[in-house]
């Protein structure tokens, strides 16, 4: 399905362009002096930046990050004297105009094989590279500019490199919030929630890439061009070990589904169930602005929240645990957190699950504590029991009335209403 | 290590710069201050050998001992004064024989003169990755052989494993020594580059211990599984795991690789998930055999369990048809038999099991089979006895 650009899209890119022409309109003389004075250099940059472009890694969370692009781009906003070349001495509008034009140029390389093609991504990365170089080349330090340092070796090594390292984390961070923001507004999900992820998981990304571009500075003036190759040589690594790491957690998740699997391969609930009520219910706390970590447990838990019909004596019938006495019910969350329990890494996990068929009555009068995230699963189970896992309207609104029969009683409205907001965003769970 | 010391001392002299090699050791024993080892103790990251490749030239190879030397024995770790001297030795030594290879290749110690990316590939990148080879090589040996006098694991299996698990990453990591000393020595930045060179390895660290944390808690939510099993059937509380065990003992005693041993431990474990795929009351209409193909099938998507749930597949089918299943998988199943038999609803004696069973297979394979199982018994007999010896 192709997304209608949201407001806050519309607005980052055109405030990319903006960027854009002001830079083009002031600095075009001295573009067309960097491109008879640099062409080699900024070839190579160019070409880095757009490869690293075909080099994208998602995140856990659905965050994509382009490490080396990144890196390149930042180290040609910092970028003083290259070995074998004229000193880098262009205003930090040309910086800006050679990254946008050689993400662009990624991005249609990208469009002719095939892959997704953002155009938000390449408006926030060049406002953060923007933003880095302005800083870096234009704003005077103390006199003159931090790229007057570099380029007459006049301060303290420590001085430069930390100078580096903060003109490089402003611009990545304007990049990953502008980024969340996006997300937020794409998938419905609370802005501070949206932006606070973004910055958790891209720290072990961010630092590789807040060195990197300090690094292909501080090799440039010895090596060269080469510079380029090795400076981004321990992003690259530790790109390597993310990467891992993100496919190492997705076999994660696949173990928990595939456990989850066990009531509905052995018929004791309908197939999908499981994976319904867990969509459901990630889309419910994210609509809630609920923190990564929760939303994860959260998953498990809604994955896993039948596996107590194991072991029943005989199975209920339809395996809608939302029409089975209290008692029942109970029973079936506390073996479910029983059995999740043995593996002691899912503590957390197992919690939820076992106060998941509370009524929301005992929170409300008398005080039991029952966590937000075991009160979504109840409402997002019964949401799935209610309408047998179907999405037709007639369905989604005849579970929707049977929810409001108990709402305040055995369901809390709060969730409820996300729920329904939900359903207005299907499909971005 | 002495010798080695004499032997820099003598070639290269000591006249090092007191401030570099107290950056250099400072640094250094701030790798080994920072967890590096996974909780389950088998990814582990360090990057230590960074610092040591760096300081060859920087601070001379007998620096470099030094570096090796001053890192080792600051470590945080409580550890006994004896391991503690062990580790100072080798650190220091494997660093020097890194040095000398860095010399032989015809690493630069001075970097005079050198400039522009060939020269610097030549005699000082190159020399680097040689060096960190050399000292790879020579620490797996040194610990390789202490593991061997001390536990008793034979010299290449400990070295292999070494060299193959994290040895190729922390090979990786070294080559980040070539850029430390450019930006150290010729591009005139000094300690400042081994800090700016090290930030992106944070992330790295970071990045693999979470791997190390969610590779053991994936295993351990295979733990859940056999719960369920056992919820649904109690009397087969502990079979599981026993046959898992056993299984893997005889498979280990008829040679099958690291992978092999690896998958029969957990098809051992898994075997019986048949039982819980099929609801109560529905068991008559479901054979035994379709039940437990649908328990293989189940796990057949989980890319670190497909060796085992084809060991369970060929399980389910040898009862359906008469071809003889793998070794890997009679392995499981004779594990699996004979411990019904021995702890079943009328336990009897390991003999009598063991016995009974044998009678009932006269082939090649089943010969094996029995003969591992036989040792693997023997094994747990002394073991017991040890156990109860006071």
């Amino acid at each position: 399905m192709r997304l209608i650009p949201s407001r806050v899209e519309r607005l980052v890119v055109g405030l990319a362009v903006a960027v854009l022409v002001v830079a083009a309109a002031t600095e075009h003389a001295a573009f067309a002096d960097a491109i008879r004075n640099h062409a080699v250099l900024l070839a190579a940059f160019a070409v880095s930046i757009a490869v690293g472009e075909m080099l994208r890694v998602r995140m856990p969370s659905g965050r994509v990050a382009a490490p080396v692009s990144s890196g390149s781009a930042i180290g040609l906003a910092l970028l003083g004297t290259m070995h074998g070349h004229a000193t880098f001495d262009v205003p930090a509008g040309v910086v800006t105009l050679v990254v946008a034009a050689a993400l662009c140029l990624g991005l249609l390389v990208r469009g002719m094989i095939g892959r997704p093609v953002e155009w938000t991504i390449v408006a926030v990365r060049t406002i953060g590279v923007g933003v880095t170089a302005l800083l870096f080349r234009s704003i005077p330090l103390g006199g003159d500019s931090a790229w007057t340092w570099v380029a007459e070796g006049v301060r303290h090594p420590a001085v430069l490199a930390s100078a580096m390292m903060l003109v490089s984390a402003a611009g990545l961070y304007a990049d990953l919030a502008l980024s969340g923001l996006v997300r937020a507004r794409r998938s419905g999900v609370p802005v501070s929630g949206a932006i606070r992820e973004e910055l958790q998981e891209a720290q072990a990304l961010t630092f590789g890439v807040l060195a990197a571009g300090p690094l292909v500075a501080f090799l440039a003036p010895v090596v060269g061009l080469l510079a380029l190759p090795l400076g981004l040589l321990p992003m690259m690594l530790t790109n390597v070990a993310v990467r891992r790491y993100a496919a190492n957690r997705a076999t994660y998740r696949q173990t928990i589904a595939t456990l989850s699997q066990l009531t509905d391969v052995a018929g004791y609930t309908p197939t999908g169930h499981a994976s319904r009520v867990a969509e459901r219910s990630v889309a419910v706390a994210r609509a809630m602005g609920l923190h990564a970590d929760v939303v994860q447990d959260l998953e498990y838990a809604a994955l896993l929240h039948d596996l107590g019909q194991v072991g029943l004596r005989s199975p209920i019938p339809d395996g809608a645990t939302v029409l089975a006495a209290p008692d029942d019910q109970r029973r079936i969350a506390l073996e479910g957190a029983r059995i999740v329990r043995r593996t002691e890494v899912l503590d957390r996990v197992a919690d939820l699950m076992e106060r998941q068929t509370t009524p929301f009555r005992h929170v409300r009068e008398w005080g039991e504590e029952v966590p937000l995230a075991s009160r979504i699963i109840k409402v997002a189970n019964a949401f799935d029991d209610f309408s047998h896992g179907r999405t037709d309207p007639a369905s989604v609104d005849a579970a929707l009335e049977r929810i409001h029969l108990g709402l305040g009683y055995e369901y809390d409205p709060e969730v409820v209403e996300a729920l329904i907001r939900t359903i207005g965003t299907p499909g971005r769970g | 290590m002495s010798g080695l010391a004499v032997l820099c001392l003598a070639r290269y002299g000591w006249d090092p710069d007191w401030s570099d090699l107290v950056v250099l050791a400072f640094v250094g024993a701030l790798t080994w201050w920072l967890p590096s080892t996974s909780s389950d103790g088998r990814i582990h990251f360090t990057a230590d050998n960074v610092v040591v490749l760096a300081a060859i030239p920087i601070v001379g190879p007998l620096g470099a001992g030094v570096v090796g030397l001053v890192m080792a024995a600051l470590t945080r770790r409580r550890i006994p004064v004896v391991r503690r001297v062990f580790n100072m030795a080798m650190a220091s030594s494997s660093a020097m024989v890194g040095g000398l290879a860095y010399d032989l290749v015809g690493g630069s110690l001075d970097m005079v003169g050198l400039s522009g990316a060939m020269p610097l590939i030549w005699h000082v990148g190159l020399p680097i990755v040689v060096a960190d080879a050399a000292n790879l090589v020579a620490n797996a040996l040194l610990v390789a052989g202490v593991i061997r006098l001390t536990v008793g694991v034979p010299l290449q299996l400990q070295l292999v494993d070494m060299l193959t698990s994290s040895g190729p990453t922390q090979f990786a990591y070294g080559i980040i020594a070539f850029l430390v000393v450019i930006m150290w020595l010729p591009g005139e930045l000094g300690p400042v580059a081994i800090l700016v060179a090290l930030v992106p390895l944070a992330g790295a660290r970071w990045a693999l211990l979470q791997y190390g944390e969610e590779r053991t808690a994936r295993e351990r939510a295979l733990g859940a599984l056999v719960s369920a099993i056992e919820t649904r059937a109690p009397e087969l509380e502990g079979h599981s795991a026993r046959v898992s065990a056993l299984a893997a003992v005889m498979a280990q005693d008829l040679g099958l690789g690291p992978k092999e041993v690896a998958d029969v431990r957990t098809a051992g474990l898994l075997h019986d998930l048949g039982r819980v795929v099929v609801a109560p009351g529905r068991e008559g209409e479901d054979e035994v055999t379709s039940a437990r193909l649908r328990g293989a099938t189940m796990l057949q998507d989980l890319p670190f369990l497909r060796g085992a749930s084809s060991l369970m597949e060929e399980i389910a089918r040898a009862d359906l048809d008469d071809a003889p299943p793998s070794l890997a998988a009679d392995l499981v199943r004779v594990a699996d038999e004979y411990d019904l038999v021995r702890h079943g609803a009328h336990p009897v004696t390991a003999r009598d099991a063991f016995e009974g069973l044998r009678t009932l297979r006269e082939d090649a394979q089943g010969e094996r089979v029995f003969q591992a199982l036989s040792r693997a018994l023997r094994d747990q007999d002394h073991a017991d006895a040890d156990a109860e010896a006071p």
